[in-house]
């Protein structure tokens, strides 16, 4: 059901079937809590993504073959097609300003999907997504999936700047930028939230697994809301 | 009690606070970063009595000039490099009394591409996410005091110098050419072809000038057999992907934690200190290694 391989001489991949799907991303991140709730001496950490896991570990501690066996024998006891694999997460409720101040994509969606304005913004807020992976960026978290009808193509070459907050489509997923950085997604809104705290404490407001609902407001609103998350 | 400020009047081509990196924050994202020539840096620190991972600056091909206030210790260690003690040849690989007033001057790093300046005390530096290191993308937004250019104070409380370690002969990572860094086959290996491995493995790869923390491009190429429906997965250090236009990266300690390119080999865990000091221009080899368990 799973293969592992190598990543390296420190790091390990455990290969799900390649496929971005909900239930077998949420097997990847039952797995790694799974791992990391045994304790085992020697790894050092994981990188849950869509359809994989890896993990990093320390040679001198455990070998690549008694990790990758502790591995496939957790995975065939615990990740049993009929249970359940739920791990907690929780529900975030992300504000979203759709203006078309910030959708600076908007037409080329409207173009790849033949959809209007309206019924983008109706389809993207109209289902619950789960975090599947943070990655890319510090913080940038992919999230699925999209309504098919929603689904388009990721730019042919990046933009330089993608502003703090924007909101954007590729594929399946949606996602949101953390900071102002380069990026190739159709951006279709913009979030006041700031997903990513630089300063300490709680640093980042998503995990994988949990769950994400997209609510509009209105450009006013995104100004007050930004004023009082500054 | 001593202590001392380095005072940055240049701070050079591209100079960072480094320690060993932060780990713990990959699943969000965030590389572990840290120095990317760990036996170097380690040396380094060593020489002046500290743990090998503490802070300290590293330095990439053009180095930073600075003034002394207050008496401290340093050391700059790595490949052969221009340095000078208020104008006079400095030595490398060993600790140096610096007084108020002195200045170094750092000039060009003449083989490799990064050496190593320890200095003695505490510096007051911040940390995020319990690391001081300059964090590439992000670094001028979460570690701004990481980025040394001119006008940056460094402080240090407590500088007088610790018990140097003895047993630091012959740690500086080797640096032979071409370098031959040992790799063993990543999980798309098979998405290649036979032929085409065996030639990428046997040719020359040139280190272009665009390289940085996050990765090594190199002038080569190998054109997937089979492209594969490539779903985004983890990277690591030493990690070699393949672009789809078949242009190799060779992944350093401030890559990003995932990825959507071919994986077809990553460089063991040993030779990742020497890809730290592959410079821009230079060839080198990589060699395929078979996995032993």
């Amino acid at each position: 059901m799973l293969k592992v391989k190598h990543l390296g001489s420190t790091a390990l991949l455990v290969e799900f079937r390649q496929n971005i799907d909900l239930k077998i991303n949420k097997k990847v991140y039952y797995l790694d809590h799974l791992i990391q709730s045994k304790n085992l001496e020697g790894i050092i950490y994981t990188i849950p993504a869509f359809c994989s896991l890896t993990v990093g570990y320390d040679p001198g501690k455990i070998s690549y073959f008694v990790l990758s066996e502790f591995i496939k024998a957790l995975a065939k006891e615990n990740l049993d097609e009929d249970k359940n694999f739920n791990i907690d997460g929780n529900t975030h409720i992300i504000p979203v300003c759709y203006d078309e101040r910030f959708a600076t994509d908007i037409e080329v969606v409207m173009k790849q999907t033949g959809l209007g304005s309206k019924e983008i913004i109706e389809l993207h807020i109209s289902k619950e997504y789960t975090v599947l992976m943070t990655g890319f960026l510090p913080g940038f978290v992919y999230l699925g999936k999209v309504p098919s009808r929603l689904h388009c193509r990721r730019k042919l070459s990046p933009e330089l700047k993608v502003a703090a907050g924007s909101v954007g489509l590729a594929g399946s997923q949606t996602g949101i930028y953390p900071f102002e950085s380069p990026g190739g997604w159709q951006i279709i809104g913009r979030t006041p939230v700031k997903t990513l705290e630089l300063s300490e404490g709680n640093n980042f407001l998503f995990k994988g697994g949990d769950k994400v609902k997209f609510k509009p407001i209105s450009f006013e609103s995104f100004e007050q809301m930004k004023i009082a998350n500054r | 009690m001593t202590s001392g400020t380095l005072r940055f009047i240049n701070g050079g081509m591209f100079t960072v606070i480094q320690d060993s990196g932060r780990e713990g924050y990959r699943q969000f994202g965030i590389p572990s970063g840290g120095f990317l020539d760990r036996k170097t840096a380690g040396f380094a620190n060593r020489l002046l009595g500290k743990p090998t991972g503490s802070a300290l600056i590293e330095i990439t091909l053009l180095g930073p000039e600075f003034i002394v206030s207050g008496s401290l210790y340093i050391a700059l260690c790595g490949p052969p490099c221009e340095v000078y003690l208020n104008g006079v040849e400095a030595e490398m690989n060993k600790p140096l009394a610096l007084h108020d007033g002195d200045i170094i001057k750092i000039g060009r790093v003449k083989s490799g591409c990064r050496v190593y300046l320890a200095f003695s005390g505490e510096p007051e530096i911040p940390e995020w996410l319990g690391s001081s290191s300059a964090a590439s993308i992000i670094s001028s937004l979460a570690t701004p005091w990481a980025i040394i250019k001119k006008g940056y104070e460094l402080n240090l409380r407590n500088t007088d110098l610790k018990k140097s370690d003895n047993e630091t002969s012959n740690a500086l990572t080797e640096i032979t050419f071409p370098a031959i860094i040992r790799a063993i086959p990543g999980p798309e290996f098979d998405c290649f072809l036979k032929k085409d491995i065996r030639k990428f493995f046997k040719m020359e790869h040139e280190v272009l000038k665009d390289s940085n923390r996050m990765g090594v491009r190199l002038k080569s190429s190998i054109v997937p057999n089979n492209k594969k429906n490539m779903i985004s997965s983890g990277v690591v250090p030493g990690t070699i992907q393949i672009t789809e236009n078949g242009l190799p990266i060779l992944l350093l300690a401030d890559a990003q934690t995932t990825g959507g390119y071919l994986r077809i080999a990553n460089v063991i865990e040993e030779d990742l200190d020497r890809c730290a000091q592959l410079r821009p221009g230079e060839q080198f080899l990589i060699k395929l290694n078979e996995f032993e368990d």
